[in-house]
């Protein structure tokens, strides 16, 4: 059972100095993820959603250790990244990959893409000539329906489409066996997104690839996800069988954020429930549960005693005090 | 039921017609036809969602309205605005400068970017009723207290002195709409005013726009590339693409009826919520046009499924279908069909 987790998380936290006064000393922390834990099953797709300041990026990038954890760990095939030596990170990223939101700015523009495609196979030293290289490229740039004819084009010379592409088949390059999506498909446009949606869940299934899913929008992680996680000022509130956090959510901020989405029907009404206030900051965390500030069924044990994730149902966690 | 045909015959009235409207951006020696030759109206007390994908000409759209635009020869608009029987295209600076704000206000994407972060809110707020109320010092800032209770602002007296960097995206996004509404326009123009903002905050500043259209009867026009968000808001819709109108419809045959391929295609490519995992999205083939090139037929043929011969050489003109709805697509290619033009 052990065997098919492929990533697990453990109680990994992420804090970022304030500093300020004289000499400038640590006046506060910014609690970016403040204990997060889960784990992800070999051929699974975890998703995860949260507002923006959520700690959803922040808790992707620590896993690739892109960023250092505070503390925590993070066990990836039984292995423990956060305790490689920073000599021996590159190691991990054969087998772990990370897509980024923006595809206009993680391409660097001053080179062809089919370089940008192969510096992987390099760095990782995986090929061993340069007709063998070629072919690795041309192979990757079918896999993810790229015409071979553009492997001498510049970036610039691509739609945020095709870019999107070139990022998905640089992941590929290694053959990784968890790939990290953060937003995916948040820059494109309607009628690319949905190419590049089917284009990962294809790529999943042919090269049983295992995905981390970080998102805002929740009609697309639903789509995609096995799983959602949802998170809420660094920590997890939530966290299920996609089809049951969407269909009846449990938590209070989940059905705010479902509630939300708007839905493309225009029969579909909802009534108005009232927010109260925004996301406050991640310097300063409310007491106790921390979503209680805009909570409408707040009581006074929520502003004093931190609620746990609790199982409600097999592998179906909520942290709130009356679930 | 005396007041209902009141509000009818309120409805019917029409605001804002725009005729055969083309922008067009001269760059050296390109031609990028942004919006190229669109028609339609918007009614009083009506919210026409213009809906379509980067490029399609939306925002242009808009912004042409406005004239808000570079002036010649770098781009060129032609055709006709009629807003309230005047041609706004005839207009010179002077004259527009009293419309904008006044008559036709609109609020931007972006909030952070579209305040003055050197001016508290209060102030900032007070320029555009300044300019065209002509109220003094007090009566302005009354007007300014009003405003920001009418849009939620809690504290709106201590908020007023405060500067944009204090204040949160929505909060912003609140005060952009009080500034817009301050002068009691009859056209809103809203560009992708959610968009930068968290789902929850969304929610709340769509709820705010509908609400204050209701109140104060404003025409609304609400761009924007979602159609969860054009389903809930509009009365009529505007699909765009490539500078020009595919359809223009009520909501609900938008939605439960599309005419245009495009729009069918669009609403089986977005993943939904409300329907159960398992479903795979429809693509659209292909990519966004360039708008550099020049697409002879229609602008949607190369993706299109189900592309005839005749698409490709000509170009079809809005079709009357249904009740109001007209679509641009030679499947709809009978005597029946009414032009729309004669209607508009």
């Amino acid at each position: 059972m052990e065997n098919s987790v492929l990533l697990k998380v453990k109680n990994l936290i992420k804090y970022f100095p304030v500093r300020g006064g004289r000499f400038s000393r640590i006046i506060g922390y910014v609690k970016a993820v403040d204990g997060v834990s889960f784990d992800i099953k070999r051929g699974e797709t975890l998703g995860l959603v949260g507002e923006s300041g959520s700690g959803k990026t922040n808790l992707g990038l620590c896993i690739l250790r892109l960023r250092e954890p505070t503390s925590g760990e993070v066990i990836f095939k039984n292995r423990d990244i956060t305790k490689l030596k920073q000599t021996r990170i590159s190691e991990i990223y054969k087998d772990m990959q990370i897509i980024f939101q923006d595809p206009y700015s993680s391409l660097n523009p001053r080179m062809k893409i089919g370089e940008i495609v192969g510096e992987p196979l390099i760095i990782h030293k995986l090929i061993k000539n340069k007709s063998e290289k070629t072919a690795k490229i041309k192979k990757l740039f079918e896999e993810v329906g790229l015409d071979h004819t553009y492997i001498d084009k510049y970036p610039h010379e691509l739609s945020g489409g095709q870019r999107q592409r070139i990022i998905i088949a640089r992941a590929l390059a290694v053959s990784p066996s968890l790939i990290i999506c953060d937003e995916p498909t948040s820059a494109l446009d309607v009628s690319i997104q949905a190419q590049i949606i089917n284009l990962l869940e294809d790529l999943k299934n042919h090269l049983s690839l295992t995905y981390l899913f970080i998102s805002h929008d929740l009609s697309v992680v639903k789509h995609i996800s096995d799983r959602i996680a949802v998170m809420y000022l660094g920590k997890i509130i939530e966290i299920g069988n996609s089809e049951n956090v969407c269909s009846s959510p449990k938590h209070p901020y989940t059905k705010l954020l479902i509630f939300s989405v708007p839905i493309p029907d225009p029969e579909v009404k909802y009534e108005h429930i009232p927010l109260n206030d925004e996301i406050p900051s991640p310097i300063n965390i409310p007491s106790g549960c921390r979503f209680h500030t805009r909570c409408n069924f707040v009581k006074e044990i929520c502003r004093q005693i931190e609620p746990e994730l609790r199982e409600i149902e097999k592998g179906w966690f909520i942290a709130c005090h009356f679930v | 039921m005396a007041t209902r045909s009141k509000k009818e015959n309120e409805k019917n009235e029409r605001l804002l017609s725009v005729i055969h409207l083309k922008t067009h951006f001269y760059i050296e020696d390109i031609v990028v036809k942004a919006v190229d030759g669109i028609d339609f109206s918007i009614q009083k007390n009506e919210i026409l969602g213009i809906v379509g994908e980067s490029g399609s000409g939306k925002s242009v759209c808009a912004l042409s309205i406005l004239r808000l635009l570079p002036p010649e020869p770098s781009c060129k608009i032609s055709g006709q605005i009629y807003f309230k029987n005047e041609n706004l295209l005839e207009l010179n600076e002077s004259q527009m400068q009293k419309i904008r704000g006044a008559e036709i206000s609109m609020i931007f994407q972006e909030p952070t970017t579209s305040l003055n972060p050197v001016l508290t809110i209060g102030e900032q707020i007070a320029e555009s009723i300044k300019l065209h109320q002509k109220l003094d010092h007090r009566k302005t800032w009354e007007k300014v207290v009003e405003m920001l209770t009418l849009v939620k602002i809690p504290e709106p007296f201590r908020r007023a002195k405060e500067y944009p960097h204090e204040i949160s995206g929505g909060m912003k996004q609140r005060v952009m709409i009080a500034m817009a509404l301050s002068c009691n326009p009859s056209l809103l123009i809203a560009d992708e005013p959610t968009t930068a903002l968290d789902v929850t905050t969304q929610k709340q500043i769509l709820y705010l726009i509908k609400e204050l259209q209701k109140k104060l009867r404003t025409s609304v026009i609400f761009i924007t590339h979602n159609l969860g968000i054009i389903a809930e808001v509009a009365d009529k819709v505007m699909v765009m693409y490539a500078g020009k109108i595919l359809e223009y419809a009520p909501v609900n045959d938008i939605f439960h009826q599309p005419g245009h391929p495009y729009t069918l295609s669009l609403l089986k490519s977005i993943p939904r919520l409300d329907v159960s995992r398992g479903i795979r999205l429809k693509v659209i083939p292909g990519s966004l046009p360039n708008p550099i090139d020049k697409i002879q037929g229609c602008p949607f043929h190369p993706r299109c499924e189900f592309v005839k011969d005749i698409c490709r050489k000509k170009e079809p003109e809005l079709k009357k279908i249904g009740d109001n709805q007209f679509v641009g697509c030679w499947m709809y290619n009978n005597e029946e069909a009414i032009h729309f033009k004669k209607i508009i």
